[in-house]
């Protein structure tokens, strides 16, 4: 695609909320503050797994200060959760809890001390029962069960062959097996989950909340309380990150709305950081098992992988998750032949849901590490084995997955050049190291989480009666990455006006249906569905421009804030002018430059037509195969990345130093080179917590250790290396002036790149995460004695 | 989570505080960083009906030497330390001291406050028992000094009465020709509890490479922060060469009683062995500079 030249896209714009962010103005659910509000707070269970004999709330309701008290006598037992295959959560346990933080009852009070001692005086009657807190104990034969409705402890299985493996196999010089286990991680965003509900005197219930998914969560909502879909509102406030842990309705959401309605007060709950840890709904842990067969000019053939998911005690985005720890290996590179069997098993631990590349990343983790041996084994260099097998823009995956643009090749050689690889690879001395790796992610799921005909995104243009402002509605979920930037950026670029003179309002049911900020959507179909209401709006006006002039529409177009004519002829729009003039005498900003401005046309639009108004829509067209799961890594267009990593390996220790990262990212288009930047640093950084310090633990109890970011370790400012970013612009077919995703592709090439790399600086291959001293240097011993036996 | 109810009592002087303190005894807790208390008083694992703040007590903050040593008020900060200049040997407390938590956590988080929580890992803990320091315990008319060696009990407990109130840290005038270091190994590089801390200090004869005496102190491998004292006393009268650092790092080693709660035993002595090593190295260096 030939490169554009634009005016406002493809530029390091300023944040549109930079002012309000910077200066502490940002008003985030917990700062909100309705009149009358009450204070909620829920009881979750202290077992693992026991059964409920009894709930006695008597003494809690007769505490004074106390409005409320509910339970699932209270709020019924309806069925929710993501995937509507697998609706396995009630708001509140009634017969039995199924981890430690499994909601029991939630109550309303006058304030936030009066609530937690409520808490305290309801009275729960428990009898143990065993519990299962590892993929092995809950498939021992015997295995106490979770859920009667998934025998076995089995929540959801998928067997998916593509060509013939064995037959594959048959014709390879090489095959090798590789495992990788990872652990449970947290999303570790800033902004605890909070929510405001308000129920009003006609029955409508209105939740602020911080969440990626408004549309979800008002599905939910109505659901779960009963309320027609219409009178449910769900408004997003500023959100200090999600990256997956927010991408559904949240027991904490529910209650709040349930207390609202029975109180009829405004009523705000705010989980404290430990009660994050318990949600959780953040990355499952994987046990992957992969065999490649690779010929000996280095061609791959086929892929056999296995994957076992410790799923914790419900569905939440689980089977999604099992699928795309499959599918996402279809590319980017050119592998005829996969066959995959994965399995999520129900544990007595909180429920693991979607986290920043959704299933794919502790895959790709492994199969990148298992390309390093293969180039190994075959003496090739592993920039060189990668480039050999690459796909290319217009391939298909065995799984019917469409690459409409890839740049992955320039990715690589940008890394490659970045990194100077070639001046390093194999000449490092011991202990350093250098190790590449690459990845690729959805740009927005090919289908919505419930089966359903909807736009996908839609928005609305108002052109405010003056003609000076434009002001976009959408249901976007600005969740700290940029969300309203992006828009307000492409609404500006395809009006031809200034970003200044866009509004962005959003993430509010009443404005739009937007499916939210999960999979790496945003972009490409809020930016799709942008893009064709700032083109409907335009066309009004320049058609009530071109009626005036008695001039054909198709000359006229609008940029920089100014109405053009195509070619090199001037407008001659003096009695235009003459007319305005005289219409608002008085007015300040009178126009009286060359050019006949943007609002002067706008507001001769409004004149003649009433307010102008514009909406867009977005939906994919069908993708992917016919089989079983074939909507699991559908999307219409995929972003790609590769990255180099340098480390040093102290050898005594074995701490980890990470010296250097080069990162290459196709987005498609850079809509805000900054903000491409910004996503790709975050996904680096959250990869090396991942890599070498995250994980999530529980005691033998069932009992979370890890409660607070004191105990559980992000990346901090000192453990982050300088990063090289790189954009590669491949110009994407299928997205809005080419672009294509970031957020999450980015993420993909880190772990593996990271381990590739001690390898390359020690010699040993380390297939467990994180990556901490003791296991690297008990690893390092282990190889040392095996090398002396 | 909450902070629960409680009165708040902002005495001017020590000798107020410690009138208050007589009077509440063990229904009050001392607030001065409020690092580790503000955490401990939502958790509820102290639940005092009195909190004492020191941070109107100036008597017990900076630094003060004479002929006979060093005393740092027990409400120094962490930050303060870290930026102070304590000669060669002192470099083992402001090294230790730089790398207390995060830059919010060291300018609020004070020298008193990391010893009297008594905590294994405490920072600031092993370069103080390698310096040979002393606290001084403060209660109405009378108080009394004790060697930070006899301080610690356990995990969470020391030796202070509930009316006590630490004024300060003393740290005995060393010889000329010493050296100090401290060395912690953490999983990230910031915000973080040690897998295992040494803190050693040499001191060297006229040569310049004798050993005259040698203190080493381990965190977080024992229940609480310990002296090293044979793998010390290894080395007294020896060269500081390589090969008799390796033998009391070996020592170290073994003298550590790692309770395998974090990381593995036998990891932890590793570490003990090989960040004694690097400590006494530096220390060295130090000395000779």
């Amino acid at each position: 695609m030939p490169k554009k030249k634009f005016d406002v896209l493809n530029s390091r714009a300023p944040r549109v909320d930079a002012a309000i962010k910077a200066t502490g103005k940002a008003q985030y659910a917990d700062d909100l503050s309705r009149t009358g509000q009450l204070y909620g707070a829920i009881l979750q269970s202290p077992l693992a797994h026991a059964r409920i004999l009894s709930i006695d709330t008597g003494k809690a309701e007769r505490l004074p200060g106390v409005k409320a008290v509910i339970t699932a006598k209270d709020v019924g037992l309806t069925k929710y959760g993501v995937s509507p295959a697998r609706y396995d959560e009630t708001l509140f346990a009634h017969d039995k809890v199924r981890y430690v933080g499994d909601e029991i009852a939630a109550v309303a009070a006058v304030d936030p001390a009066t609530a937690q001692a409520a808490l305290d005086l309801i009275k729960v009657e428990y009898e143990e029962l065993p519990a299962v807190l590892t993929i092995d104990e809950a498939l021992a034969d015997k295995a106490p069960q979770l859920h009667d409705d998934y025998p076995g402890n089995i929540s959801a299985e998928v067997h998916q062959e593509f060509g013939d493996v064995a037959a594959a196999f048959k014709e390879c010089d090489f095959i090798h097996t590789h495992k990788l286990v990872n652990k449970r991680q947290d999303g570790g965003f800033i902004e605890p989950h909070s929510c405001v509900a308000e129920y009003d005197h006609d029955g409508r219930l209105t939740l602020y909340t911080s969440t990626q998914v408004s549309h979800y969560v008002q599905r939910t909502v109505a659901m779960v309380t009963g309320i027609p879909i219409g009178r449910v509102r769900v408004v997003r406030p500023c959100v200090g990150g999600g990256f997956g842990p927010k991408c559904e309705a949240t027991p904490l959401e529910l209650s709040a709305c349930f207390l609202a309605i029975k109180t009829g007060s405004p009523v705000k709950i705010t989980y404290s950081r430990e009660q994050v840890f318990l949600h959780s709904r953040a990355r499952h842990q994987f046990y992957h098992e992969m065999t490649t067969g690779f010929k000996k000019d280095g061609t791959i053939m086929a892929l056999a992988h296995s994957c076992r998911l410790d799923g914790g005690a419900y569905s939440s985005f689980g089977i999604a998750t099992v699928y795309y720890a499959g599918s996402l290996l279809g590319a980017p590179y050119r592998l005829p032949n996969m066959k995959y069997d994965g399995m999520r098993v129900y544990t007595n631990k909180p429920a693991c849901g979607a986290q920043r590349g959704h299933g794919g990343v502790a895959a790709r983790a492994c199969f990148e590490q298992q390309l390093d041996i293969i180039a190994e084994e075959l003496k090739i260099d592993p920039i060189e084995l990668r480039m050999m097998n690459m796909m290319e823009t217009g391939d298909t995956t065995c799984n019917a997955l469409d690459m409409s643009s890839l740049g992955m090749k320039e990715c690589v050689n940008a890394v490659k050049k970045g990194s100077k690889w070639q001046k390093k690879k194999g000449k490092l001395p011991d202990g350093k190291g250098i190790g590449m790796a690459c990845g690729f992610f959805v740009s927005g799921a090919g289908y919505p989480i419930y089966r359903s005909d909807t736009f996908h995104s839609t928005a609305e243009i108002k052109v405010a009666e003056d003609g000076g402002t434009v002001i976009l509605r959408s249901g976007i979920a600005e969740i700290g990455q940029g969300a309203n930037t992006m828009v307000a950026m492409i609404a500006a670029e395809t009006l031809g006006i200034p970003l200044a003179d866009v509004r962005v309002d959003s993430g509010d049911t009443d404005y739009s249906v937007d499916l939210g900020a999960y999979s790496s959507r945003q972009t490409l179909m809020s930016g799709h569905a942008t893009k064709d209401a700032a083109e409907n709006v335009k066309a009004q006006i320049l058609a009530v421009v071109a009626d005036k002039l008695k001039m054909d529409v198709k000359n006229l177009d609008i940029r920089n804030g100014f109405v053009k004519v195509k070619g090199r002829k001037k407008l001659d729009f003096a009695k235009f002018r003459d007319y305005y003039r005289k219409e608002h005498r008085g007015w300040p900003n009178m126009p009286d430059g060359a050019e006949l401005s943007f609002t002067e046309a706008a507001r001769m639009a409004f004149l003649k037509k009433g307010t102008i108004v514009g909406t867009g829509k977005y939906k994919p067209p069908i993708l992917g195969g016919k089989f079983k799961g074939a909507a699991v890594g559908t999307s219409p267009a995929y972003g790609g990345s590769a990255q180099v990593v340098e480390v040093t390996v102290d050898r005594q220790t074995g701490r980890i130093t990470v010296d250097d990262m080069t990162d290459a990212h196709d987005c498609g288009l850079a809509i805000n080179k900054t903000m491409v930047e910004g996503q790709m640093q975050g996904s680096l950084s959250m990869g090396l917590g991942e890599a070498l310090f995250e994980e999530v633990k529980f005691d033998e109890k069932g009992h979370l250790m890890t409660p607070s970011l004191g105990e559980y370790r992000i990346a901090t400012a000192l453990d982050m290396p300088n990063i090289d970013t790189l954009i590669i612009e491949s110009g994407e077919p299928n997205g809005p002036f080419g672009a294509k995703e970031v957020g999450e592709g980015a993420i993909m090439p880190t772990i593996p790149a990271i381990l590739n790399a001690v390898y390359d600086a020690t010699g040993v291959r380390i297939t467990e995460l994180p990556l901490t001293p003791e296991r690297v240097l008990l690893a390092l011993k282990e190889a040392e004695a095996e090398k002396n036996a | 989570m909450l902070l629960p109810k409680f009165d708040y009592n902002a005495p001017a002087t020590l000798d107020e505080a410690c009138r208050m303190m007589a009077g509440y005894g063990d229904r009050a807790k001392l607030l001065a960083g409020g690092t580790d208390l503000l955490i401990a008083l939502k958790k509820k694992t102290v639940t005092p009906t009195q909190v004492v703040a020191l941070n109107r007590v100036d008597e017990i903050k900076g630094f003060l030497s004479d002929g006979d040593g060093l005393f740092i008020g027990a409400r120094t900060t962490a930050a303060e330390i870290a930026l102070s200049d304590l000669g060669p040997a002192g470099q083992a407390l402001t090294q230790a001291a730089s790398q207390v938590g995060s830059p919010l956590i060291r300018n609020l988080a004070t020298i008193g406050g990391n010893l009297v929580t008594a905590m294994p890992a405490a920072d600031m803990a092993p370069p103080l028992l390698a310096l040979q320091a002393s606290v001084v315990l403060q209660r109405i008319g009378e108080q009394r000094e004790v060697l930070l060696s006899d301080f610690f009990i356990s995990p969470g407990e020391q030796v202070m009465l509930p009316e006590e109130i630490m004024s300060m840290i003393v740290l005995p005038r060393l010889p000329e020709g010493c050296g100090g270091a401290f060395e912690k190994l953490g999983v990230r590089k910031a915000l973080e509890r040690s897998i295992v801390s040494v803190a050693a200090v040499i001191s060297l004869a006229d040569d310049g490479r004798t050993i005259q005496g040698a203190r080493i102190a381990l965190g977080a491998v024992a229940p609480t922060p310990m002296l090293a004292q044979e793998a010390g006393a290894a080395l007294c009268g020896r060269k500081a060469t390589a090969k008799n650092f390796a033998v009391a790092a070996e020592i170290a080693a073994r003298e550590a009683k790692p309770r395998g709660l974090r990381t593995s035993p036998v990891y932890s002595r590793l570490m003990v062995e090989q960040l004694t090593l690097r400590a006494l190295t530096r220390a060295l260096e130090a000395a000779n500079l």
